[in-house]
């Protein structure tokens, strides 16, 4: 009786710590929200609504590389600290978003500028946006329609589009990006997996150095360069360290164990 | 030959000069950034180049970082950062190769 008395009680206090620190269950983003980030470190003083930056809208024409190397845009939501002046200067978005830049022929629309007219406030609301816009998700499933499907994140599998040519990269921005050599190709690796009966995870460098670079993953992230060097565990990962900083965020996430853990046993 | 009014000598060598500072203000950012594109360039090929190579690319990382210290704010938020990715890359093999060479 004393046990069972010990057990429940032990229980209780377990779970009651567990609501303490807020251990309610993450909520799943929908496909559409995937990847997107709220970017709030100035513009409320400012009196504007946060920026809600979309992930997919980016990634289907860049790589990786071009915004979080080339551009300088930090790996966590506001690290950056992206002020409407850097923006206005040419700096960050920018970059691009300049009202002179091209894509696919068309003109990228101009971002913040150092003083607008009522009637441009509309162009602060493309990217300010208080509340969601049904047009940017119907544009989402739009494209969706379009795209090899995978169950988890926002339901695209990007790798897969881009082998069968339904995506092509700009990996280099005029003015933006530096003058590149040729890359050395990084041959994929298979690594152990912890767990008896889970298959190895069989990681491809080549992918990942096309998408990245070298600089974006190393040191920063994986500090070892030998395979093995970094030691690290699934707990780690979920908890956004090392390949967590990407997948579960932007890339597909870590819970679609198959697409990494995919040595045939 | 007629000459000039002494204020419209002043006026002229004024602009003269207004219009030499300018053009090396631009001559200097180009130059850090001939610089910059230059050191980043490598990063590709970090793992082929040198022992030597890769410590002189550190040490023009640290050069560098003095200069783009003096720049705008907006430009250093944005090179500092790239010059430090690079920098990293760099100073970690300079460590790996160091690390895989016999011990004498």
């Amino acid at each position: 009786m004393k046990k069972i008395f010990l057990v429940c009680a032990m229980l209780l206090m377990g779970s009651s710590l567990l609501w303490a620190a807020g251990g309610s269950k993450k909520r799943k983003p929908l496909p559409y929200d995937f990847g997107a980030v709220t970017i709030s470190n100035y513009s409320q003083q400012a009196g504007m609504a946060p920026v809600v930056f979309d992930h997919w809208v980016h990634r289907k024409n860049y790589t990786c590389r071009v915004c979080h190397v080339d551009i300088g845009f930090g790996m966590t939501a506001n690290s950056t600290k992206i002020r409407a002046t850097d923006n206005a200067k040419g700096y960050f978005c920018g970059s691009c978003h300049n009202g002179k830049s091209t894509l696919n022929k068309s003109k990228i629309f101009a971002s913040c500028a150092t003083s607008y007219s009522r009637e441009e406030y509309g162009r602060c609301q493309r990217c300010h946006a208080l509340e969601k816009d049904p047009a940017r998700e119907e544009a989402f499933f739009s494209f969706l329609a379009t795209m090899p499907k995978e169950t988890f994140g926002n339901g695209i599998n990007w790798e897969k589009a881009e082998d069968m040519g339904a995506l092509k990269l700009v990996d280099q921005v005029d003015g933006i990006s530096g003058k590149r050599g040729a890359m050395k190709t990084q041959s994929d690796f298979a690594l152990k997996s912890k767990v008896d009966g889970m298959p190895d995870i069989i990681f491809s460098h080549t992918k990942h150095t096309v998408w990245n670079g070298c600089e974006l993953c190393h040191p920063d992230i994986f500090v070892g360069i030998k395979k093995g060097a970094s030691k690290y565990t699934m707990i780690e990962l979920f908890d956004g360290k090392y390949c967590g900083v990407c997948h579960d965020k932007v890339a597909f996430p870590q819970t679609d164990c198959k697409r990494c853990h995919a040595k045939p046993v | 030959m007629t000459t000039l009014p002494a204020q419209w000598k002043a006026f002229f060598l004024t602009g003269l000069l207004c219009l030499w500072l300018s053009q090396a203000v631009a001559w200097c950012e180009g130059t850090w950034r001939d610089d910059f594109d230059d050191i980043c360039a490598k990063t590709d090929q970090a793992m082929t180049l040198t022992l030597p190579e890769l410590t002189l690319l550190v040490e023009r990382c640290g050069a560098l970082q003095k200069v783009i210290e003096t720049q705008d704010e907006s430009v250093r938020k944005v090179y500092l950062k790239r010059l430090q990715m690079c920098r990293n890359l760099y100073a970690y093999m300079v460590e790996f190769k160091k690390n895989q060479q016999p011990s004498k």
